[in-house]
This record gives C-alpha cells, structure tokens and sequence, in this order.
C-alpha cells in the first residue's frame, strides 16, 4: 500500500511538472502546442542515454536532459513562430510526429520499439535512491522547486510581457515588445522544464519506450490544464490529480484489461467534455483557453 | 516504380476522401475536426458488422453504415460543436472536444469489438497490366474515390446547397445576413463529411484492416492531405490525398518503412512553411 502510494506520488509530481510547464506556453504564452510530449520524450532519452554509457551523475544528467529539450524547441520555434493559431498546432503535432518516429526507428541509439533499458538508479553521494518511497522524496523535492521557479517567472516582468502578447500580439508589438523573443523564450523554458520531468521518469523507471511519448501523451498533458484551468499553479497539480486518480478505482473492477482501458478512456473522454462545454474556464480557472 | 505509382494512386484515393471530409468541416467550421476520425471508423464497422458477420447484402449494409456515420456525426455537431460555438468558444476548446469525441467513440469501439484486428475475407487475386499488380479490390477502390470526387464537384459548384456551403465558408456573418440558415448548414456539412468520411473508411479497412484506434490515424492522414491539396479548396483533398500516397510509398522505397509517417510529417512541416496555401489552393484560411 505504503508503495502504490509512492508510486501514484511520483507520477502526480511528473505530471504536475509537465502540465505546468505547457501551461507556460500555451496557458500563459497563448502558444498552442500540441507535440509537448516531444520535449518530455527528448528529455527522457538524453538523460537516459548520458548515464547508460557515460559515467555522469544523475543530476549533470537531467540538466544536460533538460538543455537538450530546451535547444530543440530552440529550433522548432525559430522555424515554426511564422505560423500562427491552427497552423502552428499542426507544425507542433508533427514535430511530435517526427520525434517519436526517431526514437522509434533510430534502433541502435534508443533501442527503438523494445525500448531502453539498464538506465541507472538515482545516487547522491554513495547513497542510492531506490524504490517509490524514496523516489517520491526526491519528486516532491523537484516538483516544488520547479513550481517555485515557474511562479517567479509568471510573475515577473517577464511573465507580464508574456501575458500581454497572448492578449494582444499586434498591441504588445507596438509598445515596442520583441514579440518573436518573447514567444521563442517562453517556447525554450516550457521545453527545458519538459526535459526535467523526462529526466525524472526515466530514471524512475529504469527503462523507457517510445509509446510513452506520442500525441496522445500530449493530449493527456493538455487535458489536465483543460480540466484544471490555464495561467494557474494550482490548476495544473488539481488537472493532473483528477486525471491520474480518477481511473485508479477501475483496478476494482473484475474485466479484461482491453475493457478495462476502454472505460477509463471513455471516462476520461467524457470528463473532458463536461469541462468543455459547461465549466470552459476549468476548476481553478480564471479566464477561458486561448490559442493563437 | 510503376508499382510505386499505383500503390500511391491506391492509398491516395483513400486519403483523398477523408481529406475532402475534413476539409468540407474546416472551411465551414474553421478548427481541427479530429471527430471525423470518429465518424469514419463507426461507418468502417457498422459495414464490416453488417456485411462480414451478418453477411447482409453489400446494396444494404453500404446505406445502413452511411446512415449510421452520418448519425454519430449529427450528434457530435448538435451535442458537443453547437453549444460551445454558441459561446464562441476558441479554437483550442473545440478542437480538444472534438478529439475527447474521437477517444470517446474510439474505446466504445474497443469496449464493442474488442483490441482484435478485424479483416474481410476477399478471394485475393491480382490481375496485371502494364508491368503492376493489383487486386478487383484496389480497383474499386480508386474507382468509387474517384466516382465521389465527380460527384462533389458537381455538388459544390451546381447545387444550392454546395454553394451556400461556399458562401458559408467565405464568410458566416454574410451568410447570415442574406438569410442562410447558418446551423442548419452547420449540421449539412458535417452529415456531407460524414458520407465522405465513412466511405473513406470503408474502403481504408478493404485495403488495410480494422482496428478500433483506426480513426485517429486516417484523421491524421486525412489532415496532412488536405493541407497539401489546399485546405481552402475542397476538390484539391484530391490532388492532396495523391501526394501524400506518393510521398509514403517513395519513402519506404528508399527508406525503412517505419520512417514513412516521420517522412510525411516532414512533408507536412515544409508545406506548412513555404506553401501554406497548397498545391491548388489560393489563400490561407484564418481562424474565426
């Protein structure tokens, strides 16, 4: 019991990282970005592959992880920032697309579709960091700092500009706003903090695939800040409860694991309709989604 | 490389119907119609239930399954597109209700069917001609895909209702304005789309099999072709549908097969860069 716990802690704590950091895009940053579980994916596997063949720790491992992740929508954003609305979701949907296609097929580098296995346990200083009790420590630990980094960007100046380009792009330019830089680094900072939960899952795990990473992992992402409301801390940890914990009762349930999936998807369907159509700001919400 | 070319003529006229479909909603609706992947897998089942396992009469189980597509799709668009259109809601909300639809059919079709692969039980044999082998099946195939696209031509550019859909999709406030009935137009274009989806459908799981996640992958298909025929234009899902065929069966002639989606999303991202437009179309459509 003490282990699921730990273990249903864990995920609460990766999910929360990532729900938050795409909330600083799309919720904050009015970028909508539907390939977000590219940047967890790119994290997860950097971190992995550094500390399977290379003796780097875990932690040189996450940030070179989460760098990576940050460098790549680097990239992206640089080429996609001309498209807007619609069109900048379907160059995210096949950057993620495109992603997952790799670390499925380039066999020798990511193992491909049987996955990676062998990547290490967490140390810190000679003491290893094993089992759900434990990880969930070092979760918590991550997950409150990256909150904490997220409010102060947020609130900062910075996350004021950003705000304010979401609202009005054209108005924010002519106060003289460098729109594109703005837009580019709120791009880079969700990915980065994207990576570092891709750090955390793949060393949490041992071993990754690439099903782990594809649209309809960043589909779940989005959800969880559509149910619990954009432009809120609190809304994306609430998004990411409701939606991991919700199905766990259906383990009770006496049904084939194929039906078993099928009514927690369906649920999961029909919770997110609810939201959408008859409470469109979500739980926590202050203001309704918006894409641009 | 003449096989090549007709297996690329095969897929691509299946690719091309989903296309027109969503594209037919897009220009009307303006957001990411990803419940079309919903539509057009109910109608890829009810015809296999009706046709393979009841072994109805290919003449009832068509229409039945048409029906049945063009139901789900009404129901989507009355339920869950006009209340939030009501509200104006962004482009974001719809297109995240629509894919909740999707999942939605897609895992009752699970909950039904079950995780198994269904497959139809055709005498397969191929008849050559000029140096390419091709089953009666993939015969019909482009023959009937072809056969729709004559006649929604004809329907977009002749009939009332095709050209209030263009009005419609030129601009909703003037449509209004000169006394169109805007829902019930709504609710045409996406029973249209549903006709075309599902025969799309229908003829995908002749070619391939069925599987109950089948409409996320020929919505995402279906997407890219209309983007590259010219989303604004709804006949090009044609030229759009040809291309993408081309490009996937090109790329697992020189590449490994599992590179053929990494390909077309490539493909995709380039048109979305410098041809946003597409092959045939003239401008590129705003969000409302």
């Amino acid at each position: 019991m003490e282990i699921y716990l730990a273990h249903l802690v864990v995920f609460l704590g990766i999910y929360w990282i990532l729900a938050a950091s795409l909330d600083l895009a799309l919720g904050y940053g009015g970028l909508f970005n539907i390939g977000h579980a590219a940047f967890y994916g790119i994290g997860a596997y950097t971190s992995a592959l550094l500390t399977v063949h290379l003796p780097v720790s875990f932690l040189v491992a996450l940030v070179f992880g989460a760098i990576f992740a940050a460098v790549v929508a680097l990239l992206v954003g640089v080429s996609v920032f001309r498209l807007h609305g619609d069109y900048l979701a379907l160059a995210t949907l096949a950057f993620g697309v495109v992603v997952e296609g790799v670390l499925r097929n380039w066999t020798q580098l990511t193992g491909g579709s049987r996955g990676l296995v062998g990547i290490p346990q967490v140390e810190f200083f000679g003491f290893t960091i094993a089992g759900p009790p434990a990880y969930a420590g070092l979760i918590v630990v991550f997950a409150a700092g990256v909150a904490l980094l997220l409010q102060r960007i947020t609130k900062s100046q910075f996350g004021r500009v950003v705000q304010s380009i979401r609202s009005d792009e054209v108005a924010a330019a002519a106060l003289g706003t460098n729109v594109r830089e703005f837009k580019l680094t709120v791009l880079v900072l969700s990915a980065f903090f994207a990576g570092v939960a891709g750090a955390l899952y793949a060393h949490y795990l041992g071993s990754l695939d690439p099903g782990r990473f594809t649209i309809t992992e960043s589909f779940l992402i989005i959800s969880m800040i559509v149910v619990g409301g954009t432009t809120s801390l609190r809304g994306a940890l609430i998004g990411a409860a409701i939606i991991l914990l919700l199905p766990e009762p259906l383990r009770l349930l006496d049904l084939s694991s194929a039906r078993l999936a099928a009514i927690r998807e369906m649920l999961f369907a029909l919770l997110l309709l609810g939201v959408l159509i008859l409470r469109p700001q979500g739980i926590m919400g202050k203001r309704v989604l918006s894409g641009r | 490389m003449p096989q090549v070319l007709a297996n690329a003529v095969i897929v691509g006229s299946i690719y091309a119907l989903i296309a027109a479909g969503f594209s037919l909603v897009y220009n009307v609706q303006r957001f990411f119609y990803i419940a079309h992947g919903a539509v057009l897998a109910v109608g890829a089942f009810t015809f296999h239930l009706l046709f393979q396992s009841l072994s109805l009469s290919p003449f009832l189980a068509f229409p039945l399954a048409l029906g049945t597509s063009i139901a789900v799709g009404a129901v989507n668009e009355v339920l869950i597109h006009r209340p939030l259109r009501r509200r104006a809601a962004t482009n974001l909300s719809l297109f995240m209700a629509s894919s909740a639809f999707l999942l939605l059919i897609q895992n009752l079709l699970l909950f039904i069917f079950g995780p198994t692969v269904l497959t139809y039980q055709w005498p397969l044999s191929p008849v050559a001609f000029a140096g390419v082998r091709v089953t009666r099946v993939q015969i019909l195939v482009v023959l009937a895909s072809l056969s729709m696209f004559c006649m929604l031509l004809v329907f977009m550019k002749r009939t009332f209702l095709g050209k209030s859909l263009r009005a419609l999709a030129d601009s909703v406030e003037l449509s209004r304005s000169c006394g169109l009935p805007v829902s019930r137009l709504n609710l045409a274009a996406v029973s249209i789309s549903a006709v075309l989806g599902s025969v799309g459908g229908i003829l995908q799981s002749f070619e391939q099999d069925l599987r109950f996640d089948m409409g996320l992958y020929a919505i995402l298909k279906g997407i890219i072709a209309s983007i590259l025929g010219g989303v604004g234009n709804v006949p090009a899902a044609l030229v759009g549908g040809f291309l993408l065929g081309l490009v996937e069966n090109l790329s697992t002639w020189y590449l490994p097969s599992g590179y053929k989606n990494v390909v077309s999303s490539l493909v995709l991202i380039g048109f979305l860069l410098f041809k946003p437009a597409g092959l045939m179309g003239s401008t590129v459509l705003k969000g409302r």
